[in-house]
């Protein structure tokens, strides 16, 4: 029963005294002999009960720092698991930071798209030196360049080479391609020899075939005049513009020497040239030979 | 830096005696309420709630460490303390200091013998 009253005296004391010494006390009122003696164990529990509660009050919570025999001190946590708003707030705003910066480089690549050259032998920077390269190069024989296609305000005009003269030309002006002469009617390619890219020399004798007057078959029935002036042929479209010609290493094929205009002649099954085709100012020209002069 | 002693005296009859009975050996709680009873030859007895309590206070101004527990003793639940460094100092300047006021005790009552 003292034992009962001893312990409950004992679980009374302040929170930090009772952690510390209570087993201690129990303990040594567990070796007294006699009842006297544990009842004045008692009288002392209630005398130290309220002298805790009365003039201790800086006893009734553990300290900020507790110290081992050793003088290292004791860590406690005094906070929770749960972390701390500020932290919260910080995380987000940095996550919603490093998410934008991710997305915003990623439009920025797919806006600003980079295109590297997969030919072998060229790098992003071009072409690289023989001697940094991994592979050795195949030496193929060489292939003779053909001579660039002048362009129409950034067109690219195929040739094709048909014996056959092509009927009707497709609607889109880019992708018709002239049709090429036989080699008895005009000249070819490989009887010259161009001087240059841009302009080649025909034999005047050849200027002749085309000399003429056409006549376009659309709704504005352009009408159109080839002449031989001094040594050079010149292109008239009555009422629009005038403009000497400038032959190109592609057979029948001329352009202006002013302005941006490109002619291509036709002929027909017997060689003679029968049709003109003119782009300029991306307008096409169609026209077809008549006999008679020029207009 | 030296620690001024005297800032600690005078002490308390129960911290002197606990700090007494820490003077030579390591000692649980029981053990120090047994040597004060036995340096005191009895006259002065100490309770568990004002060992504890002085206790407390002494390791809280580190006059006393606090050991903990011994493996193998026969009853887990005691702890053992032991005199520091600066409670072995503070213990060193009280015991000066109550020598010389026995000193200076005896030698006035030497001077002035009794009236009859």
């Amino acid at each position: 029963m003292l034992r009962v009253l001893y312990g409950c005296v004992l679980r009374a004391h302040p929170r930090y005294f009772r952690e510390r010494f209570a087993a201690e006390m129990q303990s040594i009122f567990d070796h007294t002999e006699s009842k006297f003696a544990a009842a004045g164990l008692l009288a002392d529990a209630l005398l130290s009960l309220a002298r805790q509660w009365t003039l201790r009050p800086q006893y009734w919570e553990e300290p900020s720092l507790a110290a081992t025999a050793d003088g290292a001190p004791f860590f406690y946590t005094l906070g929770t698991s749960k972390p701390r708003t500020a932290a919260l707030a910080s995380g987000a705003f940095l996550s919603v930071l490093v998410l934008n910066g991710v997305c915003w480089t990623m439009g920025y690549a797919w806006n600003h798209p980079r295109f590297m050259d997969i030919r072998p032998g060229y790098g992003p920077s071009g072409r690289v030196p023989e001697s940094k390269l991994i592979s050795r190069p195949v030496h193929r024989s060489p292939v003779v360049a053909e001579p660039p296609l002048q362009s129409d305000q950034g067109r690219v005009l195929l040739v094709f080479k048909s014996p056959v003269r092509a009927a009707t030309s497709p609607a889109n002006p880019v992708k018709s391609p002239p049709q090429v002469p036989t080699a008895s009617a005009a000249p070819t390619a490989e009887a010259y020899s161009p001087t240059s890219p841009a302009e080649a020399s025909w034999p005047p004798r050849a200027w002749q075939s085309y000399v003429g007057r056409y006549v376009s078959n659309s709704a504005g029935s352009e009408k159109v005049n080839i002449t031989i002036e001094g040594e050079r042929l010149h292109l008239e479209v009555v009422g629009k513009f005038r403009s000497a010609l400038v032959p190109l290493p592609k057979p029948q094929l001329l352009a202006c020497s002013a302005g941006d205009c490109q002619v291509a002649f036709s002929t027909n099954a017997s060689g003679t040239v029968d049709r003109i085709e003119i782009h300029h100012g991306g307008r096409e020209i169609r026209a077809f030979r008549v006999q008679g002069a020029v207009f | 830096m030296r620690e001024n002693f005297n800032t600690y005296l005078p002490l308390s009859p129960a911290t002197l005696h606990i700090l007494l009975s820490l003077a030579d050996d390591e000692l649980h709680g029981y053990a120090i309420m047994q040597e004060v009873q036995r340096q005191s030859e009895g006259k002065y007895k100490l309770g568990p709630g004002t060992l504890y309590d002085n206790l407390q206070k002494m390791i809280d101004r580190r006059l006393v460490e606090e050991l903990g527990q011994r493996p193998g003793d026969d009853d887990p639940r005691r702890r053992y303390y032991r005199l520091s460094s600066l409670g072995r100092g503070v213990l060193a300047a009280e015991i000066t200091r109550l020598d010389g006021v026995v000193r200076e005790g005896k030698m006035r009552l030497q001077a002035k013998p009794r009236r009859a």
